[in-house]
């Protein structure tokens, strides 16, 4: 794991279009997430559930040089803790599909450390789909979507990790929310 | 295009969301200009608003994860809250959201943690409830637990309480990611008790002591978080106190106490359990509990009924496959042995004894039946740790006398099944009887029924328990009886079909252990044989075979050894080849070795092992079978290191065979631990024993898996591995009390092993209990006059003269004296036991001329005088 002050310079780079640092930090951003989402379930919030908000800020203070980073540093963060955030939701639905195709019985271990239930996974997938549909209309309404809905963030946060105000923040969730809904509603029925 | 067209969605929705919603429609209308596609879009999207908050909110809900929050008020990051700034929420619980804070008006950059009230909570009650955790955490001043620095209440009126930032990870990852030792994590677990004890001596209840709440900061101090559903217990707070047990929030289950979950009322004992389930987990790496909790009542019925699995067990058992693809969290053993710097099978001996105990005693179902308190667990693991005797021990003993609790239903449903198959069988025989040869022809259909039914009804006696219901066995007998009479009159004309149904009914016999009639039926099957084939004939070859093969399962080899040398005989008129010889040859082997013969039998094994080698091959099962042999021959020859050396090749070479390898695996490292224990060299033989263990409860019988615990335990015994020993005893009895009803011979014998070990200990008030049930089972199943009857008698009489109870011993001790005088006689070494038994009893007792009185019937070198 690379140190924090390497993570900060990853994410300034990242953050001024670097590809390559862009995916590095994904990844350890997603680790990370992972990682701590097993360790949380059953930390604050009781058995079943996931706090996602807490996973992300946690993950902050740990991977990133609280010394030097700054404000925009954080934004970048934020960014791309919502996509990895989104990513571990999404894999754990669909090791519950996996499990369920596997034709497994209903069985739920006492360590099991997947917060997404069967009930519920096809519909965390769809609306990962609908959301790469949303994408192509809008790129900006999905990161909305992704900071608001997987990481739990603020809407202040959420306009501070885009780098764009707070009602244009209000306003596509708005609007990705109804689109989104309608999409899952008429894909899942 | 697309993306323009979506631009003009997006703004005219916009726009219309500014309107009142009754005005929306008009708006959009004009809005769109006439395209209807757009309008369209937009009115949908207008409608499908409506509710998409509230679906996702409830999305998020069931996905288990915070739900968008619109207000945006649970979030005050970057706010002030006294004089503090907020830098980042880090936790939200039930009772209130935890954000990583700084002081705003200093200079020093103190890290603190602040938690408020959410503002959504600010019920009276959890307004209550959150000023008495702050009050709780303002009484407990511990290095362990996370300090109290300042409190107040914002302007809006929310209170906050300041504690202790503390960076630190949760205690099973720490232990984990340090690879931290038994031992270490033995001591760190009591840094974790002294925190509690700390709570618990200000009164306060944690009720949530789960890894996730404790954390181990870098320099490795534990700090004990959240006492967010703690409780306190004096007497004024309880009052107040009950309602919180009915709205307490959730309380972590994998983790909650049985009394918890029943919502009962909790004290320090229930800390004693969460306690109990972090120091499993810390030393195991898994829950105690093998079935999931796949609903709360599940969970409830699993942690209030469901007996944990000892953690020496544990560690040992591959972890159950994962069928929710959440298989990368779950470590297998070597991997917790690794993650313990240490490999499996020593993990599983540091765990077997003292720490088996230890945890299961703060595991119990029964508050008031687990330590009394966080300092009594702490004080044993401090025992442990230095070698000393373990408080718990003498309790689980105890405990272990009053919690006979499992029968063992199947049993008992086997052997009613037994009946109606033979039944069936006697059925079909007399089918058979009343057809001629040519009609049984045609019906040869039936005839593969009854094939397929004797095979199911031998495999029948085969695996289940002949002694599961005395009464069955009885009535199976009879049956069995009344059809071997039935084949012996009826079938006379019908050899075939005659000797067929004796094969299958001497099987059966045999299975329900009734050597005697196995041995009069087999010796009539090969009456019949030799008188439709004459003396020399293939069928007689076998039939006698199978008759010497009786004979050596009963043990009479006197009588086996020149039945089998008589095969060989007929085998070789006969033309038959080596290979065909050597099964008998090797019988003839073993029973020359039984009969004091080595080196006959050694040059038998010799050919057995070359015939076979040259038949088969080396690496053949039958060759290596033969092999193990020889190494007992060699053994009994006294030849120790040519014994030893050739237990070391063959062993491994069972290995790779598969089934019919692992079967005779137990024996054969029994018998090589035997030879280590003849040479006092302790430890491998207790290794071999372990091992041998393991093997035989997959692959052999009850009595077996007893025999070898018994083995196990006197090589620990021979070590002075005290707890441990007790330990493997004990586990004898679970053995027998699973397989065999309460009350029954075999349970009582376990009881007595465990009993007769602690006499030799000195603890002979806690080997009582153990030898009554002994006695009582032996009375009740064996009969009162049985000779091993008379035995357990006087060794409770010698139990209950240690107590002090005298008219009771002196009446079961004549009892056994008169009962072994008249089956044993006066010389009897067991009747000269009870004599001295009650020689014992009288001086205790201070009967002195009682006394001298039995002993003169003493022989007269002991007679003390």
């Amino acid at each position: 794991m690379l140190p924090p002050d390497e993570i900060t310079a990853r994410l300034r780079a990242a953050g001024q279009g670097d590809r390559e640092a862009l995916d590095e930090v994904f990844e350890l951003v997603y680790e990370e997430l992972r990682n701590r989402a097993r360790i949380q379930r059953g930390r604050w919030s009781g058995d079943d559930t996931l706090d996602t908000t807490a996973l992300v800020h946690e993950a902050y203070l740990k991977l990133v040089d609280q010394s030097s980073a700054d404000w925009n540093d954080r934004a970048h963060f934020l960014a791309v803790a919502a996509r990895a955030m989104r990513h571990v939701l999404v894999n754990y639905a669909e090791q519950r599909r996996a499990a369920k195709r596997g034709g497994g019985a209903k069985h739920v271990p006492l360590d099991d450390h997947n917060p997404v239930s069967e009930e519920v996974a096809e519909e965390v997938l769809a609306l990962h789909e609908a959301l790469d549909r949303l994408a192509e209309k809008s790129e900006r309404q999905a990161r909305v979507v992704e900071a608001r809905f997987y990481a739990g963030l603020a809407i202040e946060e959420t306009a501070e990790a885009l780098n764009i105000s707070p009602a244009t923040v209000k306003r596509d969730w708005a609007l990705a929310s109804a689109w989104l809904h309608r999409e899952i509603k008429t894909n899942l029925t | 295009m697309k993306s323009e067209r979506w631009q003009q969605v997006e703004q005219i929705f916009a726009d219309a969301l500014e309107r009142p919603p009754v005005e929306r429609a008009r708006f959009v209308a004009d809005a769109c200009g006439g395209d209807a596609e757009l309008e369209r879009e937009v009115l949908s999207l207008l409608d499908s608003a409506d509710s998409a908050g509230d679906y996702f909110s409830e999305l998020a809900d069931r996905a288990g994860i915070p739900a968008v929050n619109d207000d945006d008020d649970e979030n005050l990051v970057g706010r002030r809250v006294g004089n503090y700034r907020l830098i980042a929420l880090i936790g939200r619980g039930g009772m209130g959201a935890v954000y990583l804070a700084e002081r705003d008006d200093e200079q020093f950059e103190k890290q603190v943690a602040l938690k408020l009230l959410p503002l959504g909570m600010d019920s009276e009650e959890s307004r209550h409830r959150f000023l008495l955790e702050r009050q709780i955490l303002a009484r407990l001043e511990h290095p362990g637990i996370a300090r109290l620095l300042d409190g107040g209440v914002t302007e809006d009126g929310t209170p906050y309480y300041v504690m202790d930032y503390v960076e630190g990870t949760p205690i099973d990852v720490y232990c984990d990611e340090h690879r931290l030792t038994v031992a270490e994590r033995l001591k760190i677990f009591l840094s974790v008790c002294e925190a509690v004890q700390h709570a618990h001596r200000n009164l306060v209840v944690h009720r949530d002591l789960k890894p996730g709440n404790i954390l181990v900061t870098d320099s490795g101090e534990i700090r004990l978080l959240d006492f967010g559903i703690a409780r306190m217990i004096d007497r004024e707070k309880a009052k107040e106190g009950t309602t919180f047990t009915q709205h307490a929030r959730p309380m972590t289950l994998a983790y909650a106490s049985p009394e918890q979950v029943r919502g009962e009322s909790i004290s320090t004992a229930s800390d004693v359990y969460s306690l109990g389930i972090l120091l499993y987990r810390l030393l195991t790496g898994y829950h105690p509990y093998a079935s999931a909790f796949t609903s709360p009542t599940d969970a409830e019925r699993t942690i209030c009924e469901e007996e944990p699995t000892r953690p020496s067990t544990r560690v040992l058992r591959a972890a159950e496959p994962a069928d929710d693809g959440s298989t990368a969290s779950r470590a297998t053993p070597a991997e917790v042995a690794d993650a313990r710097n240490t490999t499996v099978p020593r993990l599983g001996r540091d765990l077997t004894g003292d720490l088996d105990t230890i945890i299961l005693m703060a595991l119990r179902k029964e508050p008031g039946r687990r330590y009394p308190s966080v300092s009594h667990f702490a004080e044993d693991i401090h025992r442990y740790l230095s070698g000393l005797p373990v408080s718990a021990r003498k309790d689980t003993l105890r405990y272990r006398t009053s919690r006979f609790v499992r029968r063992n239903k199947i049993a008992v449903g086997i052997a009613a099944a037994f009946v109606v198959l033979v039944v069936a069988l006697a059925g079909l025989a007399l089918r058979f009887a009343v057809t001629t040869a040519a009609q049984s022809r045609a019906i040869a259909h039936e005839a593969a029924t009854t094939e397929q039914i004797s095979a199911l009804l031998i495999d029948m006696f085969r695996t289940a328990d002949p002694t599961a219901g005395v009464g069955d066995t009885v009535r199976v007998r009879t049956l069995l009886d009344r059809g071997a009479e039935q084949i012996a009159s009826t079938l006379q004309d019908e050899p075939e079909i005659s000797l067929r149904m004796l094969d299958v009914l001497s099987q059966a016999y045999r299975n329900l252990g009734l050597y005697d009639r196995e041995l009069a039926l087999r010796e009539e099957i090969l009456n019949v044989e030799r008188s439709v084939h004459g003396p020399e004939h293939p069928d007689v070859a076998d039939a006698l075979q199978q008759l010497a093969e009786t004979e050596f399962e009963r043990r009479r080899f006197h009588n086996a050894a020149p039945l089998f040398s008589e095969v060989i005989e007929l085998r070789t008129s006969l033309g038959h080849d080596a290979l065909a010889m050597a099964a008998a040859q090797l019988k003839l082997a073993s029973s020359l070795r039984e009969l004091g013969d080595p080196d006959s039998a050694e040059v038998l094994m010799d050919q057995v092992i070359a015939t076979r080698s040259s038949y088969l091959g080396e690496d053949h099962f039958r060759t290596v079978e033969a092999r193990l042999e020889l190494a007992f021959v060699l053994r009994g020859k006294g030849e120790l290191d040519s014994a030893e050396a050739l237990y070391r090749a063959v062993i491994p070479l069972l290995r790779t065979h598969g089934d019919s390898g692992a079967s005779i695996l137990a024996p054969a490292l029994n018998n090589l631990a035997y030879l280590h224990m003849t040479r006092e060299e302790f430890e491998q033989a207790e290794l071999l024993y372990r091992e041998a263990v393991s093997y035989a409860q997959e692959w052999s019988t009850p009595p077996n898996v007893i025999l070898l615990h018994n083995n196990l335990a006197s090589v620990l015994d021979q070590q002075g591995k005290v707890a441990e020993t007790e330990e493997v005893l004990l586990e004898a009895i679970r053995i027998a009390e699973d397989h065999w009803p309460e009350g029954h011979w075999r349970v009582g014998s376990s009881y007595g092993a465990l009993g007769d070990f602690l006499m030799t200990v000195g603890d002979t008030a806690t080997a009582e209990p153990f030898q009554r049930d002994r006695m009582e089972s032996y009375i009740q199943t064996l009969g009162p006059d049985h000779a091993w009857t008379a035995f357990a008698k006087a060794v409770e009489g010698t139990c209950l003269t240690s107590a002090g109870r005298y008219p009771e011993a002196e009446s079961l001790l004549l009892q056994a004296y008169a009962a072994l005088r008249s089956s044993s006689g006066e010389d009897n070494s067991y009747t000269l036991d009870a004599v001295r038994r009650l020689v014992t009893l009288y001086e205790s007792w201070g009967r002195l001329d009682q006394a001298e009185r039995y002993r003169a019937l003493l022989p007269r070198t002991e007679d003390g005088t």
